[in-house]
């Protein structure tokens, strides 16, 4: 398992030099010139040459990417911001954990109520109970984020007075939030796991165990369950890659100071080196949970695990 | 049952969306009791209240991070309501345009124009305890003119030829006459040349820089918040209200919220909707007295044949529909702008109002064109657009005025940075959409950096370049303010009748709104001020 997990890791190298390789080339090829917007219109022309020597920007493209990755590789740098002039890499472990928080709080909403809802589904199919889940399915993936947050708000925190609008000053400011990032989660999850968890109510297993005369709460558990978490996990890996990555809309809205509103703020100001250190982190923080949930496969299902000891031995 | 349960579900997210979206009191538009309007006086004339603030924490919304508190990233129309909790400055913008004393008590100018020497308040002291000299005064100005957008406009002062008479007395020599030298020292903020050398690094000195201001920056969580606490040892008298606290929101609506629900106090520059919303609270005053501090304008590149014939570009003016302009793009936030000096600028033009010649008249536009030769509709141009969402759904709205003239015209929309680069940069553009700021004192450096030196090519209509260049000039060098006033004047005749490069658009109105518990607020300039302000 352990030569496992380091194969996978080194696996993750070219994919992150792959992801610094494209963001960058994009970011240098994309038109208009980041002094503009920090210098302003009124700079001389020395003062425009000044400024994009100090950064590099006189270089030749790969010569730029060069010192990019050996900043990286040697010393972990990944540059300095234009706008604020701090370290990139010290601005993104200060955002990280909000972010990261906000990422926990929305897998524990999705996975706890898409989870269940799923299950409640499958086991009710073709009945109201089912129908509501399915609805609320499609309310889920269908709603925009934008307006369902700005919906909460105005209820909960305008009309009923029982939450905060916005911020991040503790427990009660993460509800919202995570209601909000986790509707859609939620509702994917709910679906993924009903039709995972029905492929295994029809198979000959669950039809023996019946016949056996189990009970009805063993058989979900150890029979159904076991079995169909293998995609639930994938769509829960998922989901959290995705809750971190794609915080941007919900931080928005909510005021968080979290990776997804400083990536926002980087994109619009041109702050290239913020931009380019946000994504990194975010492919890495991905390529970590895909392979969490590799490992997790090992602990589900026992013939993944046999299939990694065997690699092993072989 | 099925359909029983859906029904039923459906009322229910529909009546949970009704209850969220219904106000929280129905009750009309008015002034709460007791509730009292910004003062527009002078701050330096304002003897300060001797209410004790009920509230001591003031919270202010504010929508993007500044990054950096530089006196120059501080002065933007984003930043108006907080400036001057960070910086003092030797002069503040007045109401009429003019200027008045600040750290700066008096002046005397030079007999020949090329030099002032600057008497300052005694006794004002930096966060740090120390009190602030001549020195100071100079350095302070000095870093602000190394930087690039101050330089261009600070060029007229002899540095090295600058002294301190003494602690109080700074003397400030200029490389040649100017009679706008005061516009820069109303956006240098002063700072303590002492520690500015100490830190070395500007970043990290302009994290929480050494000033006078009324407040002292106490904790900056990126993305968030910046808390200040009011400066004791403030030269006006402490501030009321003992904390201040800048919290980032940059979603509109969430701020109307926060503000409706007490999370924060002040909610400046926000959308007219809002302000409508706000105005109809009780609990809440809504102000939208300040000037507009920004002008929209159709600006033409004057390479374009076609656009250096005078009556191509009479003809574009005619074909535009001010008025519905504003109510379109804007939204009904902005009225129409005869002139491309600000409304409370020296030397504004107000007769130009009622007697704009280019009144909406496609016919006449129609007129002019065939008399060009260009009847046939063969004319074709592209404009050059940001991404402010007014000036896009403005360029939509000029291509259908267009359009029914019989002129094509292609919208080029791209993000400020390459906007801004296209038409500074290159050639490759016929006309573009901007802004321009328009209320700040004398109009002559917004007009030489916006106007005169970028995007429009003037030199290529050289006979008027020439009379622009002899006005701007006349302008710069004259030192009697109404001697000034008759060159602005002259200025805005000839860009009207003869120039047309600059087709004066939209003035966006500025709207606003704080908690009625708030009392002593001054707005003043065009910029709020905070120290006599205190919670009822």
């Amino acid at each position: 398992m352990i030569r496992y997990i380091l194969k996978r890791l080194l696996t993750m190298l070219p994919v992150l030099l792959g992801v610094s390789f494209l963001i960058f080339t994009i970011m240098y090829f994309t038109p208009g010139d980041p002094a503009s917007i920090y210098l302003g219109e009124n700079a001389s022309e020395e003062q425009v040459a000044e400024w994009r020597a100090a950064r590099g920007l006189d270089k030749p493209y790969l010569r730029q990417y060069g010192d990019y990755l050996l900043g990286i590789v040697s010393r972990g740098d990944l540059g300095i911001s234009y706008k604020t002039g701090k370290s990139v890499t010290k601005a993104l472990l200060e955002r990280f954990p909000t972010t990261f928080t906000l990422a926990i709080a929305t897998s524990v909403v999705s996975m706890t109520v898409g989870i269940l809802l799923g299950i409640l589904a499958a086991n009710h199919q073709n009945t109201w109970v089912d129908s509501l889940a399915r609805f609320f399915g499609m309310i889920g993936v269908s709603m925009p984020m934008f307006w369902f947050g700005l919906l909460l708000i105005l209820f909960f925190a305008v009309r009923l007075r029982i939450l905060p609008v916005s911020g991040w000053y503790g427990p009660k400011y993460i509800i919202l939030p995570a209601l909000t990032l986790g509707l859609n989660h939620t509702a994917s999850l709910m679906r993924i796991t009903r039709s995972s968890v029905l492929d295994c109510i029809r198979q000959d297993y669950v039809t023996t165990a019946r016949a056996k005369g189990q009970k009805e709460s063993v058989i979900t558990r150890h029979h159904i369950l076991r079995n169909a978490m293998i995609p639930i996990v994938t769509a829960a890996g998922t989901s959290f890659g995705v809750a971190l990555g794609g915080a941007m809309v919900t931080e928005q809205i909510f005021s968080i100071p979290g990776l997804g509103s400083l990536m926002v703020n980087a994109i619009t100001n041109r702050d290239y080196p913020q931009v380019r250190g946000s994504v990194l982190l975010l492919a890495i923080s991905f390529s970590m949970v895909n392979l969490l949930v590799d490992v997790l496969y090992a602990f589900i299902d026992p013939r993944i695990k046999a299939r990694y000891a065997g690699k092993k031995g072989s | 049952m099925n359909k029983k349960v859906l029904s039923l579900l459906l009322a229910g997210i529909m009546l949970i969306s009704v209850l969220a979206g219904c106000e929280s009191s129905s009750a009309p538009a008015q002034e709460p009791s007791g509730a009292s309007a910004p003062s527009s006086a002078s701050p330096s004339e304002i003897a300060p209240a001797d209410a004790v603030s009920s509230k001591d924490t003031l919270i202010l919304a504010i929508s993007a991070d500044p990054s950096r508190l530089r006196s120059d990233s501080v002065r933007g129309l984003a930043n108006r309501s907080f400036r001057t909790i960070v910086y003092d400055y030797l002069f503040i913008s007045g109401d009429d345009g003019g200027y008045e004393p600040w750290l700066c008590k008096s002046f005397e100018l030079d007999e020949d124009g090329l030099g002032v020497t600057l008497h300052l308040e005694e006794g004002v002291k930096f966060h740090d305890g120390n009190v602030m000299t001549a020195e100071d005064v100079i350095a302070s100005l000095q870093i602000g003119a190394a930087d690039t957008s101050y330089g261009s406009v600070m060029k007229f002062i002899d540095f090295e030829n600058c002294k301190a008479v003494d602690a109080n007395t700074a003397y400030l020599k200029f490389l040649t006459k100017n009679g706008v030298w005061q516009a820069p020292l109303v956006s240098v903020g002063i700072i303590e040349k002492a520690a500015y050398e100490a830190v070395g690094n500007p970043d990290e000195f302009y994290a929480d820089p050494m000033t006078t201001a009324p407040y002292v920056l106490k904790n900056w969580v990126s993305g968030d918040s910046l808390t200040f606490e009011a400066f004791e040892d403030y030269w006006q008298g402490a501030p009321k209200i003992k904390n201040m606290i800048l919290r980032v929101i940059s979603e509109s609506a969430v701020s109307l919220m926060e503000l409706t629900t007490g999370g924060i106090d002040v909610f400046y520059n926000m959308t007219r909707e809002n302000y409508q919303t706000a105005s109809a609270n009780p609990e809440l005053i809504g102000y939208d007295g300040m000037a507009s501090p920004t002008s929209i304008f159709l600006g033409m590149n004057l390479n374009n044949p076609a656009l250096n014939d005078l009556r191509v570009r009479q003809a574009i003016a005619y074909a535009i529909d001010l008025n519905a302009i504003c109510i379109g793009a804007f939204d009904s936030a902005a009225t129409p702008c005869y002139s491309m000096i600000g409304v409370n600028a020296l030397g504004y033009d107000a007769s130009w109002e009622g007697n704009y010649p280019y009144q909406y008249n496609p016919e006449k536009a129609k007129e002019l064109l065939a008399d060009a030769g260009y009847g046939d509709g063969s004319l074709a141009f592209t404009v050059i657009v940001d991404s402010t969402a007014s000036r896009q759904l403005m360029a939509e709205q000029l291509l259908n005025m267009f359009a029914e003239v019989g002129i094509t015209l292609n919208i080029s929309k791209n993000d400020s940075a390459t906007a801004t680069d296209i038409v500074s940069k290159t050639n490759d553009y016929d006309m573009y959409i901007r802004g321009m700021s328009v209320n700040e004192g004398d109009s002559i450096t917004n007009l030489t950096t916006t106007v005169g030196t970028k995007g429009t090519h003037m030199e290529a209509d050289a006979q008027h370049y020439e009379d622009w260049l002899r006005i701007t000039t006349a302008i710069s060098e004259e030192l009697d303010a109404d001697k000034r006033a008759e060159g602005y004047k002259e200025l805005q005749k000839a860009f009207i009748e003869d120039m047309v490069y600059w087709i004066p658009g939209v003035l966006q109105k500025l709207y606003s709104a704080y908690s009625a518990k708030l009392d002593g607020v001054i707005i003043h300039g065009g910029y709020w001020y905070w120290t006599n302000a205190y919670f009822k």
